[in-house]
């Protein structure tokens, strides 16, 4: 007997709902510069001015996490400090929790530190939170991430550094450097042998019983660069470059906020000429290959 | 169920004609009087209004749609349940270069004479059936309309005997894939011109979640011996959407293309997607993401990848030269993916040279006209080194003898205080004395008391040792001088 014919999900085309955030969506102009989480820049796929920035996903995660003004405060902050479109940032949400998070990343590809080092990101950073990291000697680091919890935002906590060296970061707390995670980079086209070494190899991957899918599904592969990640308590797979519907999809599958879902789903032709970056970190723990927390990335 | 593949005749082999590539597919009427259960246009079903008249002969009046096509090919839905259909079709036989008018067909309404002797009539000379089983049971299941084989075997014998060219389409499904061998055994007293065998096309089903897709691995074997026994009878078999490579000696007969369409624009957006995990490295693959299909097997669809996984233990890539895939930057959205830095996966040799101390000060003191070793007023910049003030420690490298406490500390006039961050301290010597003047540099801060202020920085100082006063004095005037002259502002303490 054949399988019972199942019924479709009837869809009503809604117009898109109102974001949580109170402040207006930014939308992009002509100047506006588009970068990968590596900071490298891409051409927009679509026509751009107009249409809104990737930026307020992460406005949207801030409202949501009931932090939108401190979390303005901080986007300031860096835009005056900085200059435009010269960050990555990060929302977080670990599975288990719910809890969201962010990073904002800094990226010195020269390693000149000509205008961005420790000293300066803790003044840009004063005004919200406390960055409590001091490079001992120079370091070639390329970039470096300061990560801000929910509570370090709400109470203008103190935080520390992620400094990343080579294909390795360590969280550097005050002087203190704690070894994190080892990146290693591949073209998903031609180096999916290298990929499944690496996914296959992890200790949070069981090749009897786990399907690489699971890890790497197709609207994800589709993307421009694979990074697979080494970390303490779990290891973790990246996807640079994917396209708005993967976004939607992504962040429908992993569950997060309706809100940011919505967002990007209900917008879709608006973000259309975007590309996006985001990261699963897994683990077997419970005897079933799960993500504990996943990631979107974006700069501004 | 253990099929013995048939001994291949000697002959060479006949090819299915790639109708696809000189035909145009014309769609309309979404509507059906079965209900397939794997059906690849449910979603569109008495949704779409299909292409009118009106639109076919409009679209048609421009050469680059027909673009030498020969036959026009009428899909649907079910087109036998259009009441004007041979309207279209006499239309069809109008168009410039138009041999062939083939319907894309469940069967069932050919079994009746009349209507299909007014089809042949009006022009269709191809008939293109699904057949997607061998027994009563399994097909009126699939189809869930009792009657429906018989019917559909009643249409083919009517075809036969029209004298149509009969062509036959098999949907590989789970509820038929271990009978493919027999739909073959069934289907050849009629003598198709072709037997084509579709895997499951999973339009609208996005996330394998209806369960349709067979493993590609099961269906191998049975679906080898399926066309192995077309081969034998001397039909041309056709394979789509299933990995070439899983075909063997049967990969001659894969082929994904599909013809041109017509059609409404939504239709697309929930056109499956299909990749394989090697198309990067495999010979058979499309040769760039997003471009040409034709030829190219596409893999495996995502709703069979979320279902089953990638089989990347199944497939067997026929892999190119490294060269090749070497030659092809990763893309995305047809944006080149650049590694900015050399982001590749080394772990050893993507660091950079290490900067040393001196580097760093060195690139600070370009701008405002200051290197180490070099004179000024007749005092020498013995040492520049950086530090955090405000800290114990942070004076080391001062001239020694500044001890803790910043830079507001011992010694001369010109101390600051009030602030923390990082500063650069500038050391002085004076020929042969052992007096010491301690230049400091701090970012900019209305709080800070400092001597002075550049556009840049704040500036203190302290005098140690046996300096003179006066010279002490012209060396700060000089200095002073000289920082505002070359700081144009925005400069950063490293
Ligand atoms: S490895 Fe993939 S692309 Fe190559 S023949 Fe097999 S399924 Fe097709």
């Amino acid at each position: 007997m054949a399988a019972a014919r199942s019924s479709l999900p009837v869809v009503h085309a809604r117009p898109a709902a109102a974001p949580l955030a109170r402040s207006p969506l930014e939308r992009a102009g002509e100047e506006d510069l588009f970068h990968d989480y590596v900071l490298s820049a891409y051409a927009p796929l679509a026509p751009h001015v107009g249409k809104l920035r990737s930026l307020n996903l992460l406005v949207e995660s801030f409202a949501v996490a009931g932090l939108e003004a401190e979390g303005l405060s901080l986007l300031r902050c860096v835009r005056e400090g900085l200059g435009a479109f010269r960050t990555v940032w990060g929302v977080k949400r670990v599975h288990a929790t719910g809890a969201l998070g962010w990073e904002l990343y800094f990226y010195d590809w020269e390693r000149a530190h000509a205008d961005l080092s420790l000293p300066r990101l803790q003044e840009i950073f004063a005004p919200v939170v406390e960055v409590d990291a001091r490079e001992p000697y120079p370091l070639p680091w390329h970039m470096v991430s300061i990560e801000v919890s929910r509570e370090a935002l709400a109470r203008r906590g103190r935080v520390g550094a992620h400094l990343y060296i080579d294909m390795r970061s360590y969280a550097l707390l005050g002087e203190k450097f704690t070894f994190e995670n080892v990146y290693t980079f591949h073209d998903p086209r031609t180096e999916v042998d290298m990929i499944l070494h690496r996914l296959k190899s992890s200790v949070h991957f069981d090749p009897e019983r786990d399907g690489v899918a699971a890890l790497m599904p197709p609207p994800l592969r589709r993307c421009g660069k694979v990074c697979v990640a080494n970390k303490r308590s779990s290891d973790a797979v990246y996807f640079s470059r994917i396209r708005t519907p993967d976004l939607a999809w992504f962040l429908r599958t992993h569950a997060w906020p309706e809100e940011m879902t919505a967002l990007v789903g209900g917008r879709a032709m608006e973000l259309d000429h975007l590309l996006w970056d985001v990261g699963v970190d897994f683990d077997r723990a419970g005897g079933v290959l799960t993500a504990r927390k996943t990631g979107v990335y974006g700069s501004f | 169920m253990v099929h013995a593949a048939p001994a291949l005749r000697a002959e060479p082999v006949l090819r299915a004609e790639p109708w696809w590539a000189e035909s145009l597919l014309v769609t309309f009427a979404f509507r059906c009087n079965l209900a397939c259960t794997f059906c690849m246009v449910e979603d569109a079903l008495d949704v779409y209004a299909g292409t009118s008249l009106a639109d076919m002969q409009r679209a048609t009046e421009d050469p680059a749609v027909l673009r030498g096509a020969r036959r026009i090919i009428f899909s649907g839905g079910e087109v036998t349940l259009a009441k004007d259909l041979l309207a279209y079709v006499e239309a069809a036989r109008k168009l410039p270069g138009i041999e062939h008018v083939r319907l894309q067909t469940n069967g069932v309404r050919l079994g009746d004479k009349a209507y299909l002797r007014a089809l042949r009539e009006a022009g269709v000379d191809e008939l293109f059936i699904s057949l997607h089983a061998a027994d009563a049971e399994t097909c009126d299941a699939i189809t869930q309309r009792r009657g429906s084989f018989r019917r559909i075997l009643a249409g083919m014998e009517a075809v036969v005997e029209s004298g149509a060219a009969l062509f036959t389409n098999t949907a590989i499904v789970k509820a038929n894939y271990r009978s493919l061998p027999e739909i073959v055994a069934l289907a050849a007293p009629f003598g198709p011109r072709s037997m084509e065998f579709w895997n499951y096309w999973p339009r609208a089903d996005e996330e394998g979640s209806r369960g349709m897709n067979a493993r590609v691995a099961e269906v191998q074997e049975p679906l080898r011996a399926a066309l192995g026994a077309c081969v034998a009878r001397g039909i041309p078999p056709v394979v789509k959407w299933f990995p070439r490579c899983l075909l063997g000696e049967f990969a001659f007969c894969h082929d994904d293309g599909q013809p041109p369409s017509l059609i409404e624009d939504r239709y697309w957006e929930r056109e499956p997607g299909y990749g394989c995990i090697y198309e990067g490295m495999c010979a058979e693959a499309p040769a760039r993401p997003g471009g040409s299909t034709a030829g190219a097997c596409v893999g495996l669809s995502d709703a069979y990848v979320f279902e089953h996984g990638w089989e990347e233990q199944v497939l067997v890539p026929r892999r190119v030269m490294a060269a090749r895939a070497q030659g092809r930057p990763g893309e995305a959205g047809g944006a080149r993916v650049a590694d900015p830095g050399g982001v590749g996966r080394s772990l050893v040799g993507d660091a950079g040279p290490r900067r040393s101390e001196q580097a760093v000060m060195a690139a600070f003191l370009e701008p405002l006209g200051l290197q180490v070793g070099a004179g000024l007023e007749g005092w020498s910049l013995v040492e520049a080194t950086r530090s955090r003030s405000g800290e114990p420690g942070g004076e080391r490298g001062a001239g020694g003898a500044g001890g803790a406490g910043g830079a507001g500390g011992a010694g001369g006039a010109g101390g600051a205080a009030g602030a923390g961050g990082m500063a650069v301290s500038l050391t002085f010597a004076a020929g042969q004395g052992e007096g010491r003047v301690v230049v400091r540099l701090y970012a900019r801060e209305a709080a800070r008391k400092c001597a002075v202020r550049t556009k840049s920085f704040d500036v203190a100082y302290r005098v140690e040792g046996e300096a003179a006063g006066g010279e002490a004095a012209a060396l700060l005037r000089a200095l002073v001088t000289q920082l505002d002259t070359r700081d144009p502002g925005g400069l950063r303490v490293p």
